[in-house]
């Protein structure tokens, strides 16, 4: 396959990211609930895709700063699993994750009426993520260039590509798969791509393992 | 000074390329910075670093300085204090006043002559009312908060905040340190060069001969402490930390830091330590200037176990400097230090003296895990705590100006 000419190339991107304070926080649950109630898009990415960016050499400690607070600072641990076990991929959009979020919350809740308040250095803040989705200007025709170029890129190329498509496309799909199978065919290569859960993987995991994939059908 | 390619050995080509294509899209701005100082305390130490590796990626970066004299910096000083909640620095009205007139001496000498303004802390913060002059809409402000106001004197923060308020940004190091503002807050944190002096790769022979000129023994462990000798950075605590480990696993205490002639305050605390010592062999106390740079990055790199036992801290840079030389850390859970520790993962946090101890001496009999949690933290602090980082944040927080409040921007 490494001769053969896509039609359409591939087009790259990297999606950055810089971190703004809303000005809301929580010191308990009921507070906490209140702020995802509240809360947009641009906060919900933040909180499920930070811990990503920061741990992306070594696996996350837990998936979402949700389950982090929740678990390591009000000390809640049933809760906490239960808010890190979420499966990010399961949803079409935003607001579905923040009404599963919301559910878990309101449940555990209404079960346990005292829950802890903790001390203002301990809160929880909700920050929102100005994003930035920037053309590289790079184009593959081949695999061999698809792969030559996702080597030559950051982790950040697999933010717009593998995370936020997902989102964009609504349903649970990336963009490499989307142009392998519509470009060479190659169902195959496009659906192991597309089981790769990338909440599961480190950063660079995700990215060798899908040029390790593309390697075998080139 | 660093070419902006010898980064790319560190943090990857890719890295070092991306910056390049985000700095492009600034093409034809000039950035102009503008603080107090040239030399001296922790943002002019970034400024150095930072404004030279802005022009290696073509961004035309400026440093400006404002004036002062003797008089105003005392009164910043208190103004600073004062921020960081200490109770007794209060400002007068009279001192307000003279703030505000020499302000407006810089606002007529000064030429602001950048597209974006970028001001570092309280002391040129009133540059921002050049903002109304005829000409000057097109141009961005931002504020660089880089101290922890979130126990500010209200008195003072509220004279600063009608400043604060006129820019168009403002930056703060942590979501701890910042305080509800009407603009928009980002959170950039502060980071560690990893070519400079302080934190470059050593061989054995500079750190040997470091150890020889103290006489500090490599064949036996080392517990260390770099900090100035300042009571909020508990050296004393140190100390207790070091007898109580010492009673199950011989080791040697390092204290190194500075006491400034001009602060008493210093001296006084650097006489404590000594007295607290006791004449203890094994307790080195070292008074060292504050160019001695390769001397504390080979003393780092020398140490079994790093502590950084503060009260109080402000973002704790020196934690960041431990892991990334690969040391296993314990450091208090205050300022910062949070941030760049992950309980367990990437070092370990503690809140007094018997659970330093404890945390010591796990980590002294069990190298294994001391080499895991120093792994951890390298990969931290190369991930997130390197000046390439904080580079791109500042390129992306410059970018953010020339678009209204947008969540997301197409470049």
């Amino acid at each position: 396959m490494s001769n053969v000419q896509a039609k359409y190339p591939f087009r790259f991107f990297v999606k950055l990211s810089l971190p703004q304070l809303t000005g809301l926080f929580a010191l308990n649950l009921n507070d906490f609930l209140k702020g995802i109630r509240m809360s947009d898009d641009a906060i919900l990415y933040y909180h499920t895709h930070h811990f990503l960016l920061q741990f992306h050499n070594t696996a996350p400690a837990a998936p979402n700063d949700f389950a982090y607070w929740v678990t390591n600072v009000l000390g809640e641990n049933l809760l906490g699993e239960q808010l890190a076990g979420i499966d990010m991929f399961s949803f079409n959009s935003m607001e579905e994750f923040k009404q599963k979020l919301i559910e878990i919350i309101e449940n555990f809740i209404t079960k346990n009426k005292k829950t802890r308040q903790v001390e203002m250095s301990s809160r929880f803040n909700f920050i929102k993520s100005v994003t930035y989705v920037m053309d590289t200007k790079k184009y593959a025709y081949s695999l061999n260039d698809f792969v030559n170029i996702l080597q030559s890129l950051s982790i950040y190329c697999l933010y717009y590509h593998f995370f936020e498509s997902s989102f964009r496309l609504k349903e649970r799909k990336n963009d490499f798969s989307m142009w392998i199978a519509s470009e060479f065919k190659l169902t195959e290569l496009a659906d192991k791509i597309n089981n790769l859960d990338p909440y599961t993987h480190t950063m660079n995991e995700l990215k060798n393992a899908i040029i390790k994939l593309v390697k075998q059908y080139q | 000074m660093n070419s902006i390619n010898d980064y790319a050995e560190i943090v990857g080509k890719e890295t070092v390329d991306e910056l390049q294509e985000i700095a492009s899209h600034l093409e034809g701005k000039v950035i102009q910075n503008i603080n107090s100082t040239a030399v001296g305390g922790g943002v002019a130490e970034i400024l150095s670093r930072m404004i030279p590796l802005l022009k290696e990626v073509n961004v035309k970066a400026e440093w400006d300085f404002i004036k002062g004299g003797e008089r105003f910096f005392e009164i910043t000083k208190k103004i600073h204090n004062s921020l960081h909640g200490v109770s007794d620095a209060v400002i007068t009205k009279e001192e307000f006043n003279y703030f505000d007139k020499i302000t407006n001496d810089n606002l007529a000498d000064m030429n602001l002559n950048g597209d974006i303004i970028f001001i570092h802390d309280p002391q040129p913060i009133g540059l921002i009312a050049a903002k109304k002059r005829a000409g000057f809409k097109e141009k961005k402000f931002i504020w660089r908060c880089h101290i922890d106001i979130s126990s500010a004197n209200t008195n003072t923060f509220n004279f600063l905040k009608k400043y604060i308020e006129l820019y168009d940004a403002s930056v703060f190091s942590s979501p701890l340190f910042s305080k509800k503002l009407k603009i928009p807050q980002m959170l950039i944190s502060p980071s560690i060069d990893p070519l400079s002096d302080k934190n470059k790769e050593l061989d054995k022979k500079q750190i040997d001969e470091v150890a020889n000129r103290f006489n500090i023994d490599l064949d036996r462990k080392i517990i260390t402490q770099v900090s100035r000798f300042d009571r909020l950075k508990d050296p004393l605590g140190v100390i207790d930390v070091y007898r109580l480990v010492k009673k199950y696993t011989d080791c040697q205490l390092i204290l190194a830091g500075g006491a400034a002639d001009d602060d008493p305050e210093g001296m006084e605390v650097y006489k404590e330590v000594l007295e607290k010592a006791d004449g203890d062999k094994d307790i080195f106390i070292l008074n060292l200037p504050p160019t001695s740079n390769i001397e504390i990055n080979a003393i780092q790199r020398m140490s079994t176990v790093i502590l950084q036992k503060s009260i109080k801290e402000g973002f704790g840079l020196t934690v960041s400097e431990s892991l990334w030389k690969k040391k296993p850390t314990i450091a208090s859970a205050v300022g910062g230090i949070p941030l760049q520790i992950t309980h367990k993962y990437s070092g370990l946090l503690s809140r007094t003296i018997e659970g330093t101890a404890l945390y010591a001496k796990q980590l002294l009999q069990n190298p294994e895990y001391a080499d895991k949690l120093g792994l951890n933290g390298h990969e931290h602090v190369k991930n997130n705590f390197l000046i390439t980082r904080h580079l791109r944040d500042y390129l992306l927080l410059f970018i953010k100006t020339q678009y209204n409040n947008e969540n997301i921007i197409y470049l």
